[in-house]
């Protein structure tokens, strides 16, 4: 599914004395299958935006288009087109509330009107996505779930809806290291197997680098910078006017670059790294 | 008498240890077979100590923070903290203005309408007078950097400065020990910096910190980690002693003793640390613990200059 923003701006309590501008005729297109990560510092307008992109805000001013239906369109009944794109919130496992895993995930769909039949094998299939054993998790109270399972229940949830576009706010924040893996290894899976298109919100910019294709850095409210992973990445100075920082390896091959080695700063993996720092040195004869 | 606050003498006056001795801890109503958040632990932190606390969710790190001062009680075996054991209700109060905890998210544990006020909750609720509390506060905004703030509601600060409101409210109260439970992990990189600045300075001043955190990076910084696997130490030692033992490849990799330790407890190196672990492993030679990539930068170009 293709999204476009389209001069959107959002104002918060606006007449008021701390009206505040989120978004500033801000516009942006993600194509069907992209992998996107939206980034900024807080306050940047990211919530705003994919608050807007998913149909909860209104703008006040601007349109977003879903594949060209237009979800500010008071006209029309635009909730079949919102229904397709998913919004997992920061701590989506505050939303669990059903005495079953399989009872929570069956929520969304049922409300869709969907028969028994339909429901239970969306429950069965966003539970696989998600890399959760069905046999093991469909009667399990959510309560009693490690915080990864949680979160990731909390997933299955939005899945079962089928939506095209997955939009994740901070899915990581407060997971261990492997509740981290897990959840990115399924939101890059779903991207492969499924072509979802997703947008990937986060302030964990290494976590950014070893995923998304195209990075958007939003700082005030308007698009600082964006555009293939590798190139924004690679000028550590016009990031920094952003508010953002180089991951972490680039952040070194950077400094290392300031003090006169020859080496390229977007480098996202660790061994390619070593390898070229290894090849400086041996040059240096260290 | 406001001079007397501004300097850090309670700390060198007291006996400062607090010692957990065979301690088990099973949340109440777990049913038959109880299931042991904690079990058997023995650990002793001194004066001094940045202890860092790691391990899955799950494994009892929250519960080992609440123990140090009396907001829970061991089920077994015992903790005493300057030598007063935290089951005896008299110690109570004693012990809690002993070790202060600073929670995850800041907005728990803001309770006043601007921040100076907010600071000055658990003065107030000692029953200090008021020139020796207005006396406290200033020290404390001025320590975490929020004297600018002192009028502020705390509803409008950004996280990382409300965090640091939290620390302040804590510091007020003059503890030789603070626990800090995940106090970065809902901050943006910014706030992140900004509290664990403050935490370290307060670790140069004296007080002893033990910090619970899933964040490698922070934990770095320690003078010693403990890692927690489903409720049972799975390692006590350095940072560098912990570097030591995990491969590049992380917790992925396997081989020695601490394979178990590393497929339970999850343990991923930072990127920096990994880095350095491959640049030694292909000869170039490295010193075994460089904590920051900063120092990774500094040894390389050394490295490179001498050459």
């Amino acid at each position: 599914m293709r999204i476009e923003a389209e001069r959107l701006t959002y104002i918060y309590g606006p007449g008021l004395p701390w009206e505040k501008r989120a978004l500033d005729d801000l516009s942006l297109r993600i194509e069907e299958g992209e992998f996107v990560g939206l980034v900024g510092e807080t306050g940047s307008g990211k919530s705003t935006l994919v608050q807007l992109l998913n149909g909860i805000l209104r703008p006040t001013s601007g349109r977003v288009l879903l594949d060209g239906v237009d979800l500010t369109d008071r006209r029309k009944p635009v909730w079949k087109a919102r229904l397709q794109v998913g919004l997992v919130f920061q701590f989506p496992e505050s939303q669990l509330f059903a005495e079953t895993v399989a009872e929570d995930i069956a929520f969304g769909p049922r409300n869709l009107g969907l028969d028994r039949q339909e429901v239970s094998k969306r429950v069965e299939e966003s539970l696989l996505k998600v890399g959760l054993e069905p046999a093991l998790f469909r009667q399990r109270s959510p309560f009693t779930l490690s915080g990864g399972e949680k979160r990731l229940v909390a997933i299955a949830g939005i899945l079962a809806m089928c939506p095209r576009v997955l939009i994740v706010d901070e899915v990581t924040a407060g997971l261990d290291p492997r509740g981290k893996r897990d959840i990115l290894t399924r939101i890059k899976l779903l991207h492969r197997n499924e072509r979802t298109t997703v947008i990937m919100v986060s302030h964990d910019m290494d976590e950014i680098a070893s995923l998304v294709e195209r990075v958007v850095v939003l700082k005030g409210g308007r698009i600082c910078r964006q555009g293939q992973t590798t190139e924004v990445f690679s000028d550590e100075e016009s990031l920094a006017g952003c508010g953002i920082r180089l991951p972490t390896i680039p952040q070194i091959l950077s400094s290392l670059g300031r003090a006169g080695w020859r080496l390229p700063v977007s480098i996202f993996d660790v061994q390619e790294a070593a390898r070229l720092i290894a090849q400086e040195c041996h040059r240096g004869a260290v | 008498m406001a001079q007397r606050w501004r300097s850090w003498s309670w700390l060198s006056k007291q006996v400062l240890e607090i010692v957990l001795k065979g301690v088990s801890y099973s949340y109440p109503d777990s049913g038959a077979s109880p299931v042991y958040a904690l079990s058997s632990l023995t650990l002793e932190v001194k004066a001094g100590d940045f202890l860092c606390i790691l391990g899955p969710n799950g494994s009892g790190k929250s519960t080992l923070g609440r123990l140090f001062n009396a907001l829970l009680l061991p089920t077994e075996g015992s903790v005493q903290v300057d030598g007063m054991d935290t089951r005896n209700a008299a110690f109570l109060w004693k012990i809690r203005t002993r070790v202060g905890m600073v929670f995850q998210n800041p907005d728990n544990q803001i309770v006043g309408t601007i921040v100076e006020e907010d600071i000055a909750f658990g003065l107030e609720n000692l029953g200090i007078p008021p020139n020796e509390i207005r006396a406290r506060v200033d020290w404390a905004m001025e320590k975490v950097g929020i004297s600018n703030y002192a009028k502020h509601p705390p509803n409008l600060l950004s996280g990382g400065q409300k965090q640091r409101v939290a620390i302040a409210g804590v510091l007020a109260m003059k503890p030789s020990y603070i626990v800090l439970d995940e106090p970065t992990s809902l901050l943006d990189p910014k706030g992140r910096e900004e509290a664990l600045r403050t935490i370290q300075e307060l670790h140069k001043e004296g007080i002893t910190l033990i910090l619970i955190t899933h964040r490698m990076e922070e934990a770095m910084s320690a003078s010693r980690l403990l890692v927690l696997e489903k409720g049972k130490l799975a390692f006590l030692g350095t940072p560098a002693q912990l570097v030591e033992e995990l491969p590049a490849g992380g917790c992925q990799a396997a081989g020695g003793w601490n394979d178990e330790l590393r497929r339970h407890a999850h343990l991923d190196l930072p990127p920096a640390i990994r880095l350095a672990q491959l640049l030694r492993e292909g000869g170039i030679p490295l010193p075994p613990f460089l904590p920051r990539p900063e120092d990774l930068v500094r040894t390389l170009c050394a490295l490179k200059r001498s050459a």
